[in-house]
């Protein structure tokens, strides 16, 4: 026989000490993955209406309210950005892109409709080509439009079919699933900037508020490194003043946080919390199981077992349990993340970012969009509640072996 | 280097003195218990005789004194030396027994060499399973000691006792919790065994007729003994 045997026949002998001990790690281990990655999906699934428009940063200046209600207008979050703004923000430190849009409501006489004219690239046209279902795709000189799916089956339009805008039928070229995305900026229509452009240059109620020329713009998607974003986000903010309308990550972070319970800063402190209280108890279950053995490790040593090997022996058990329980927690813990399906959060996006004109009944949208993300557990989640668990009961031994005991010759004399 | 005869005692204690609180339970006893022969110790119930034991095996501290082994004195040792001594010269047989209910009689008796190599793991083996049949326990090495009687349970613990060949065995009212007849074959196997690989035996006994069969008697009065 050797001490693996010996073992072995201990845990299997004991088995509901065994089964105690094994389960108090794993329901610790258990608990502090889901809680984490609960706390981290969370976060990620907040920032995922601005990963959906494609860039990292929506910014926008807030001017009047148009004079007459009346052709096409700029919503007042959408006043014109003056060039050397747009060129000063560009050279921000941490500005990976900067796609430039024209976003303007047709009102009256023709039927409402959202336009948005935008720059080619990832953030852009490019963003809006990936998400058609069907249809064409567009370019920067195409003369052609994209519909979004839900005013396409609103209206009945189909590729191929033409759209009035101010006194101009548009060719349109393909349908946008943008709903699915979760677009951020989402409008009816969409063309390359140029036209929209154009459709401004001669709009006389954009004219009558703002110099609008053939180049300019009135809302920037950026693109940034994720380390400077907070950096760039102040930057715009001092460069536009305090008409400025930034949304980031960040802003729905700030206004969410403050509705919902778990933010990740609190997720770390509960599964800290439930990390102490289960080390507490793994330490208290391992030390009366310990202590239940007093005799067996007495006996261990009349028969010249050295105090070392007697400790090890009752160590090795407990880690061997906890390596089980860390082990059965993890996969506990994946097997419950692939069936919950997920963390589902409903956010409400800000008017200024999915500005439809309130005050038209049959324009209102709802603006709540539904965030679903998989429970994500990582890698390294995983190596650290597992070996933190194999450790709570490494330790957990050694402070109970260590613990003075009665005079070995007392323990076995007892009846 | 010291020079081991056949005369010198195997055990010796030299004025040891052992209290619990204020009771004081081993009274400067000093005491030579001759090598390869069997003794007794007797003695009223609260004597000392088992404290006496507990001494000389190492297992409790005595307050003064010291307790020579062949010659060592086993308090100089650390907790190696100690471990090594029990594991190489001493057998110690329970009045309760204390089987390790986890394991079979056979993976008990193997319990004391799991970390000796002087002879093989198959070696250690053969041994075992000669020593279960020599105490008649060969056709139940498989069982744990929850299926077996106390005389049985006994009986794997004299086995178990003597899987190292020691050269002292201490028991302590090994037969205490049996009944009479199973009492009188296990003491017939404890000092046949021991006689036979010549191993020095130091029973506690308060059974006069085993008494009458010792080479040597001990009596413990007021913490002391007479010869
Ligand atoms: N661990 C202990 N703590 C306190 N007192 C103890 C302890 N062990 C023994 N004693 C006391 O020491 C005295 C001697 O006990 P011991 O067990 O050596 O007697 P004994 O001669 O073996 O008796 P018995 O024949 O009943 O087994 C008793 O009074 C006992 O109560
Ligand atoms: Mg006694």
């Amino acid at each position: 026989m050797n001490r693996l045997q010996y073992l072995t026949h201990e845990l299997l002998f004991r088995r509901g000490r065994s089964l105690a001990t094994l389960l108090s790690i794993g329901v610790s281990v258990l608990a502090a993955v889901l809680l984490i990655s609960v706390a981290t999906t969370y976060s990620k699934a907040v920032q995922a209406p601005m990963k959906s428009v494609g860039a990292d940063i929506v910014a926008q200046l807030s001017g009047d309210i148009p004079k007459a209600l009346k052709g096409l207008v700029f919503p007042h979050p959408n006043a014109l950005l003056p060039a050397d703004e747009v060129a000063r923000i560009k050279a921000l430190p941490g500005v990976v892109s900067v796609t430039r849009g024209v976003y303007m409501w047709e009102l009256p006489p023709n039927p409402y409709k959202s336009i948005l004219g935008i720059e080619d690239g990832p953030a852009g046209l490019g963003n809006l080509n990936a998400n058609i279902t069907v249809g064409e795709a567009i370019t920067p000189d195409s003369n052609a439009i994209l519909i979004d799916s839900d005013y396409a089956a609103k209206n009945g339009l189909k590729p191929g079919d033409r759209l009035l805008i101010g006194t101009r039928k548009f060719p349109v070229a393909g349908i946008v699933d943008a709903a699915t995305g979760g677009k951020v900026v989402r409008a009816d229509v969409y063309m390359p900037i140029r036209l929209a452009q154009n459709l401004a240059l001669h709009a006389p109620h954009v004219q009558d508020l703002y110099p609008f020329g053939p180049d300019d713009a009135n809302e920037l998607l950026i693109k940034v490194d994720s380390r400077d974003l907070r950096a760039v986000v102040e930057g715009i903010g001092a460069i536009l003043g305090k008409n400025a309308v930034i949304s980031s990550g960040l802003s729905f972070q700030d206004t969410l946080n403050s509705v919902l319970f778990l933010s990740r800063r609190l997720g770390l402190i509960l599964a800290l919390v439930v990390g102490l209280f289960s080390t507490a108890f793994v330490l208290r279950a391992t030390a009366s199981a310990v202590n239940e053995r007093q005799r067996e490790m007495a006996l261990l040593q009349a028969i010249g077992w050295t105090r070392r090997q007697i400790a090890w022996q009752v160590i090795l058990e407990n880690t061997v349990l906890a390596v089980l329980g860390s082990l059965g927690g993890i996969v506990l813990a994946l097997i419950i993340a692939r069936l919950s399906g997920g963390i589902q959060i409903t956010i409400n996006l800000p008017w200024d970012l999915s500005s439809t004109p309130h005050f038209l009944p049959e324009a209102t949208r709802d603006r709540s969009q539904i965030v679903t993300m998989p429970l994500d557990i990582s890698p390294g989640l995983i190596a650290i509640a597992g070996l933190g668990g194999i450790a709570v009961g490494f330790l957990a031994a050694s402070i109970a072996t260590a613990l003075k005991r009665a005079q070995p010759w007392t323990l076995l004399g007892a009846e | 280097m010291k020079v081991k005869t056949m005369t010198e005692p195997a055990i010796q204690t030299e004025n040891l003195v052992k209290s619990y609180g204020s009771v004081e339970v081993i009274r400067n006893l000093s005491l030579d218990v001759p090598r390869a022969q069997f003794s007794a110790i007797v003695g009223k119930s609260g004597s000392g005789k088992s404290t006496l034991l507990g001494l000389i095996s190492g297992l409790e501290t005595p307050d003064a004194g010291r307790v020579l082994l062949n010659g060592t004195d086993i308090f100089a040792l650390d907790d190696k030396g100690m471990a090594e001594t029990r594991r190489r010269q001493i057998g110690i047989v329970f009045q309760s027994f204390n089987l390790v209910p986890a394991l079979s009689a056979l993976e008990n008796v193997l319990l004391p060499v799991v970390f000796d190599d002087r002879l093989s793991k198959a070696e250690y083996e053969v041994r075992a399973h000669d020593l279960l049949s020599r105490v008649g326990m060969e056709a139940r090495a498989s069982h744990r000691p929850g299926a077996l009687s106390g005389g049985e349970q006994q009986r794997v613990a004299i086995a178990r006792a003597l899987i190292n060949q020691p050269a002292i065995l201490l028991a302590d009212e090994p037969t205490g919790n049996l009944d009479e007849t199973t009492a009188a074959g296990v003491f017939d196997l404890l000092t046949g065994l021991t006689r036979d690989i010549g191993t020095t035996l130091l029973m506690v006994t308060h059974d006069m007729d085993i008494a009458a069969k010792a080479d040597r008697v001990f009596e413990m009065k007021n913490g002391k003994v007479e010869q």
